[in-house]
């Protein structure tokens, strides 16, 4: 709770297994403060984070040992190599040096940055310091792994890349990524947690959640003067032209138009819906 | 903890900027030391047959080592018939004349006296103005035991300890040791170099947006903490040492000599009734520590200032301008006899001379204790204070606040 009695993150309550969890929201909506209670960097009003029935304050620097972190915008250490970074970050993580410099090294490999050990951080391009990210996070083989918004200003083929590794490091333990980005959720997630306003509005499977607003989404094809019309008064989650005239995807609880066809909702109408409809 | 140390001196100092501004200050610290020598010594007249410097290290050979009646009388042989002859200030003012080893008589004389006479006076009496210090201090111990003034009892007892065995037996060349001795310029380059080297120590992770990936780390908390203040004053140590080294170096180049560095630190005039006895090499190793003690200190308490601040200029500033309150106080303090102020100042550690020139006491729990010994302690103190300020004041990781204190 801020001074003036604002609450960040209010009734939160989750549990999470192995796999990934997508914890989408928009800017401002807590994601970041919520990870900061969990990883320990922010202290909370209330509430307590449990692991396997355990609390982490009980566990202090244990707790530590499993989870493994990637924050929002990393610079890291422009001065530093890669390598260096890494070795230094396993002296943090209390890891052994010749254990460290070997897990370093597999990681470098899995994230197609063997070559680019011996550079400078500061030389490297974004989604490369996002990778060094994730590695650094990866060190410890932590069993839980947060990641937030670990693809803020990557281009697209870096993103892909990006859900690719996630996907291979999901194997055996539990991610948190936290998110604004539908698409880079969709497909990876296990569960999706949507928060607004710091308090939890649903979580589910991409499946279940789309399945909640079922008849909810609506496609009507029309001319350009009524695709504005519409804009102004629906939420349009896609709109496609066609020739002279527009495919227009709107979220809306009633049909917009006598002739609208029910579509099926993908997690983007989801997200609409929550955020702007509800 | 080793390592942590190492990757956080690695990151903090090994940067380039660091590395231009130490061989820069370096550098400008050389210029001054020679320009020093240039611009005070009578002696920098070059090599010439007839300069002072060739004239001095020709007479050298004859005065130094032991100080003996042969020596002096042979010295008062040479100097009083030109006192004499230039009593009235109507001798020859020719530049040119070959009975004189500089060419001209009044430069005789002024080398002798300068060089010579004055020193081995100076030397040669020594003795008895220790010795009469020595025994008023047994005096004023006997009067204020009789009127029970315990603490003014033992500070005549440590002043008679300390005098009583005072002597200048040796004649040697002491210039070189003279300057540098007074020579404060590289206390002011060490303290400015530190102050930009430190200041980030913090400041940079906020900078970079570390501090949350250290804090989620077992080691990225207290450790980490102490581990950057453990780097810092490994770096301001070794700056203060390294410029230490620098000076001696370059006085010993630019006089081109170390002669007399077997000399008691009271063969220097100006520490006539210094605190310690020791002899002037051991002193310039005494000097360096002191100064590292006291670069140590106002470090550390600038990391403690600069922890509060989320980029480095602010602190910076902040820092720079303690940094020359404290010179300037420093600075004051040679002209001001105020005991206190310069033991609660860490800069005269910096330009210790203030401290080890005068044996001077201060009472503390009934026990006269040297101000130079006060004032290390001090800094000591503070220093240490500012160490468990950061550590306290340093972000732990919420789940780890009730966790004991971590071994370091």
């Amino acid at each position: 709770m801020n001074a003036l009695g604002r609450y960040a993150l209010k009734d939160f309550t989750t549990e999470l297994t192995e796999g990934v969890y997508g914890l989408l929201g928009a800017n401002g909506a807590g994601k970041t403060t919520l990870i900061n209670i969990f990883v320990g960097i922010l202290g909370s009003d209330g509430g307590t984070v449990l692991i396997d029935g355990q609390d982490a304050k009980t566990l202090g620097k244990d707790f530590l040992s499993k989870i493994g972190y990637m924050p929002q915008y990393p610079v890291f250490y422009r001065d530093f190599t890669v390598m260096d970074f890494l070795l230094y970050m396993c002296a943090l993580k209390g890891i052994p040096a010749k254990q460290g410099k070997e897990r370093a090294l597999e990681l470098l490999e899995i994230v197609n940055l063997s070559d680019a050990k011996g550079k400078k951080i500061g030389a490297l391009s974004g989604g490369m310091r996002q990778r060094v990210g994730i590695v650094q996070a990866m060190l410890g083989d932590p069993e839980i792994l947060i990641l937030d918004e670990p693809t803020a200003g990557l281009d697209p083929t870096e993103r892909i890349r990006f859900r690719n590794l996630i996907s291979k490091f999901a194997q055996g333990r539990t991610i948190l990524l936290a998110t604004h980005i539908v698409s880079d959720v969709e497909c990876i997630a296990k569960e999706i947690i949507i928060l607004k306003e710091g308090s939890l509005i649903t979580q589910g499977t991409t499946d279940a959640l789309e399945q909640n607003i079922y008849g909810k989404v609506w496609e009507v094809t029309v001319n350009a003067e009524d695709a504005a019309r519409l804009g102004d008064q629906y939420y349009i989650s896609n709109m496609k032209q066609q020739g002279e005239r527009f495919s227009v995807r709107i979220v809306s609880d009633m049909p917009p138009v006598a002739d609208a066809v029910k579509a099926s909702p993908n997690l983007e109408d989801v997200f609409l819906y929550y955020f702007c409809g509800k | 903890m080793t390592r942590l140390i190492k990757y956080e001196f690695y990151k903090l100092f090994c940067k380039p900027s660091i590395l231009v501004v130490l061989i820069l200050f370096s550098v400008m610290n050389l210029f001054k030391i020679d320009s020093e020598f240039h611009s005070y010594s009578y002696l920098a007249d070059g090599n010439d047959s007839r300069s002072w410097n060739s004239v001095y290290w020709q007479l050298y050979e004859n005065y130094r080592g032991e100080i003996t009646a042969e020596k002096i009388n042979h010295l008062l042989s040479l100097y009083q018939p030109l006192a004499h002859a230039t009593a009235d200030r109507t001798a020859s003012t020719a530049k040119d004349n070959p009975d004189m080893m500089t060419g001209n008589i009044y430069s005789d004389l002024n080398i002798l006296e300068k060089y010579y006479v004055k020193p081995m006076e100076y030397f040669y009496h020594y003795q008895t103005y220790a010795l009469q210090v020595a025994e008023r201090a047994k005096e004023n111990a006997a009067v204020y035991r009789e009127r029970g003034q315990t603490v003014e009892v033992r500070k005549n007892s440590a002043i008679y300890n300390l005098y009583a065995g005072r002597s200048i037996k040796t004649f040697a060349y002491e210039e070189m040791y003279n300057y540098y001795l007074n020579y404060d310029f590289s206390g002011i380059l060490v303290l400015f170099l530190c102050l930009y080297g430190v200041v980030g120590t913090f400041v940079c992770e906020k900078e970079t947006q570390m501090d949350m990936l250290l804090l989620t780390n077992p080691n990225g908390g207290k450790k980490t903490a102490f581990a950057k203040i453990a780097a810092a004053a490994f770096f301001v140590g070794s700056v203060a040492i390294w410029f230490s080294v620098v000076d001696y170096i370059g006085f010993a180049y630019s006089f081109g000599t170390t002669e007399g560095g077997n000399l008691p630190l009271y063969a220097v005039s100006n520490f006539s009734t210094a605190a310690v006895n020791c002899n002037l090499r051991q002193y310039a190793i005494l000097s360096a520590v002191v100064r590292a003690v006291g670069v140590w200190t106002m470090s550390m308490v600038f990391l403690l200032i600069s922890m509060f601040w989320r980029n480095a200029l602010v602190p910076f500033v902040a820092d720079f301008g303690a940094a020359l309150c404290l010179i300037i106080a420093g600075a004051s303090q040679s002209y001001l006899s105020h005991t206190w102020l310069k033991i609660i100042n860490p800069y005269s550690l910096l330009a210790n001379r203030v401290l080890f020139s005068k044996t001077e006491f201060i009472g503390l729990a009934g026990y006269p204790i040297q101000s130079f010994l006060a004032a290390i302690v001090f800094a000591i103190t503070l220093g240490l204070v500012s160490i468990m300020a950061m550590l306290l004041l340093s972000k732990r990781n919420a789940h780890c606040r009730n966790q004991s204190y971590p071994a370091i």
